[in-house]
């Protein structure tokens, strides 16, 4: 009977039931657009966070790098597991010097490296690798080595190659040859982590003279400066006689584009929350005056001793198929137009659900808790 | 005949008063009635427009609480009872203007009631019919939508849904207003039998002097009290 009563309902008031369809249908259509707009800018931000590189090179005070620096050995560790800069930075790239070696009678100047990156002359004459190695060797445990070609000739059968300690030679260390580069002048580049622990106790001093990294995690950016702030000033050229070192951080377009990004996401929330309140708004309007309009119904049957569930739920199962109605065709029209529908459309439809009820629930209430007599006398 | 029947106090007004508040103003449509209504007759109430005939009933019936004292339906409050179940099982109300379900046919008008006291569809079907045809409506008017009728016979439809419920009290406001003498009458030996015959009480506001002679006891009031 009931279900009789709602689809003669439903049949004989076709526009009522049509004009509250159409109205979900363009509510859900619009939040669903502008829900999707948001997800999208959203992604965008996301990626905008997640692959930009924000590049950080160590200067001097005033922002040059020309002099070449001395930086001491002690900031190394501050990007080393433990290190106060250890969370904030990633890709540190490091290249120190450490005054020489002596390789038979000859004087060889010593580098340490962490990456072929670190030293603008393997971009012009890159590293060949033995077999089986490559840049990864280079933040090893091991101590290995890329010398210039000419020092080829010292590299004993197995590989390696033996070297004494200045001033006199009187202690020497093994380090491994994993690869050489063409050159006239000779050097050798020590893997930055294992050849600082050979060297401890002598007289060779470490001493970074390029540094560079990048920031950890971009939306952490204002921390990460904070901290590296403890560390380095900003360099700037008015910076003159400072003794202390700069930093130069390429995070200007990164910043504008974040700020763009996050403006219009802002925009877009403010509209869609507004949007939120007028569906809202309509739609309980709608339903309202749908249901005012069948007061009558409503009040004779509640004079009946109709129990409020059966009252409420045929009201409500009306509004419900109507709604439906309106909630596919808007899912569908979405799909064809290729706004993503996931599980943000569940949640857009549930809550316009919701309000559709609860609006649907308290015309009913105004009806019956209205003055009754009044409108069963047809006075209203 | 008359004897047999219980003269149980059915329904009993103890000092009800009504009061319309609105922001303005506060109308005062029944004052201070006490009134016992007996199960076996037909009372008529009686008075000029906006006496406060309609309001009275409307609060024997439930749908109002009184302002001030009470209204008993066999010795309980309608303060402290389901008035959903009061409503349903024990008081049917006629209107002066009908109140059919647009959407229903004749037939099911009768049935709902007895929907929703889940009556055997079978029994309610049977019962439905029987109480049309006691006003005067035949198998022809059954399928037909309240639309399709006249006034009097809209009335006709309201008052077979009325008994058709079974409730021992009959609160009818002005329910011979739109036919004719003929259906009056054969309206009011319906009403004369149940009381008189199966113990009903029917209560009958009513501007017709014909329906007020032939009930058992006429109800005068005036400005909202009973002077009689
Ligand atoms: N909803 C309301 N708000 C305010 N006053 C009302 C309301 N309904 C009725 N009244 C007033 O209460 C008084 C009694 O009204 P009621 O409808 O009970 O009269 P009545 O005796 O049934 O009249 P009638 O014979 O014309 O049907 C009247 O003065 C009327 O103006
Ligand atoms: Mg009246």
């Amino acid at each position: 009977m009931i279900l009789k009563y709602i689809l003669r309902s439903l049949r004989s008031r076709l526009w009522e039931a049509l004009s509250l369809a159409a109205t979900v249908f363009l509510c859900l259509v619009l939040l669903l657009a502008i829900h999707s707009t948001i997800a999208q800018r959203q992604a965008e931000l996301d990626g905008v966070y997640q692959n930009t590189e924000i590049a950080c090179v160590v200067t001097d005070a005033t922002g040059s790098t020309r002099n070449g620096l001395s930086i001491p050995a002690e900031y190394l560790s501050l990007f080393r597991e433990g290190g106060a800069l250890y969370d904030h930075v990633k890709g540190l790239v490091c290249h120190a010097t450490a005054s020489f070696l002596l390789l038979g009678e000859e004087r060889i100047p010593l580098h340490l490296l962490n990456t072929p990156d670190a030293v603008p002359l393997f971009a012009e004459t890159p590293i060949t690798y033995l077999d089986g190695y490559g840049d990864a060797d280079l933040v090893g445990e091991d101590a290995v080595a890329i010398i210039s070609e000419n020092l080829m000739p010292y590299i004993a059968a197995d590989g390696s190659l033996t070297l004494s300690l200045p001033p006199r030679g009187e202690r020497s260390i093994v380090v491994r040859v994993i690869g050489a580069y063409s050159s006239d002048t000779s050097a050798i580049y020590l893997s930055l982590d294992a050849g600082r622990k050979l060297l401890e106790g002598s007289v060779n001093k470490v001493t970074p003279s390029a540094l560079s990294f990048c920031v950890a995690d971009n939306r952490k950016l204002n921390e990460t400066k904070m901290a590296l702030g403890e560390y380095f000033i900003a360099a700037d050229p008015i910076n003159q006689g400072s003794s202390r070192f700069g930093l130069w951080m390429d995070d200007a377009s990164f910043v504008d584009t974040v700020m763009v990004l996050e403006r219009s996401i802002a925009l877009f929330v403010l509209f869609r929350t507004v949007l939120w309140v007028l569906a809202l708004c309509v739609c309980f309007l709608v339903i309202f005056l749908l249901i005012r309009r069948r007061r009558t119904e409503l009040a004779v049957m509640y004079s009946m001793g109709c129990s409020s569930v059966l009252l409420y739920g045929q009201v409500l199962c009306e509004v419900a198929i109507c709604f439906a109605i309106g909630a596919l065709v808007a899912l569908f029209a979405a799909a064809a137009a290729k706004v993503s529908v996931g599980g943000e459309a569940v949640r857009v439809v549930g809550i316009l659900l919701g309000g559709c009820l609860i609006g649907g629930v308290g015309s009913v209430t105004a009806v019956t808790s209205g003055d009754i007599m009044k409108i069963l006398k047809g006075k209203e | 005949m008359e004897q047999m029947i219980d003269r149980e106090k059915l329904l009993v007004a103890d000092r009800v008063t009504f009061a319309y508040k609105t922001r303005h103003q506060t109308v005062w449509a029944v004052r201070d009635v006490s009134y016992e209504f007996e199960a076996g007759k037909v009372y008529a109430i009686v008075g000029k427009s906006g006496c406060g005939k309609t309001t009275l009933i409307s609060t024997l019936a439930g749908l109002n609480l009184p302002s001030m004292g009470e209204v008993y339906y066999r010795g309980t409050s309608t303060y402290r009872m389901n008035r959903n179940h009061y409503r349903r099982d024990d008081i049917a109300v006629i209107y002066q203007n009908y109140n059919l379900f647009p959407l229903l046919t004749v037939l099911e008008n009768v049935l709902y009631p007895m929907e929703l006291q889940k009556k055997p569809k079978k029994d309610a079907v049977s019962i439905a019919k029987e109480k049309l045809l006691s006003v005067g409506l035949d198998g022809s008017y059954l399928g037909r939508l309240p639309a399709m009728l006249s006034g009097g016979e809209q009335q006709r439809v309201a008052i077979a849904r009325a008994l058709a419920g079974g409730q021992r009290i009959i609160l009818a406001d002005e329910p011979t207003g739109n036919l004719d003498s003929e259906n009056g009458d054969l309206v009011m030996k319906t009403f004369q039998r149940l009381a008189h015959e199966e113990g009903y009480c029917v209560i009958i506001v009513t501007h017709d002097p014909q329906i007020a002679d032939e009930s058992d006891i006429v109800i005068r009031m005036e400005s909202g009290r009973i002077v009689t």
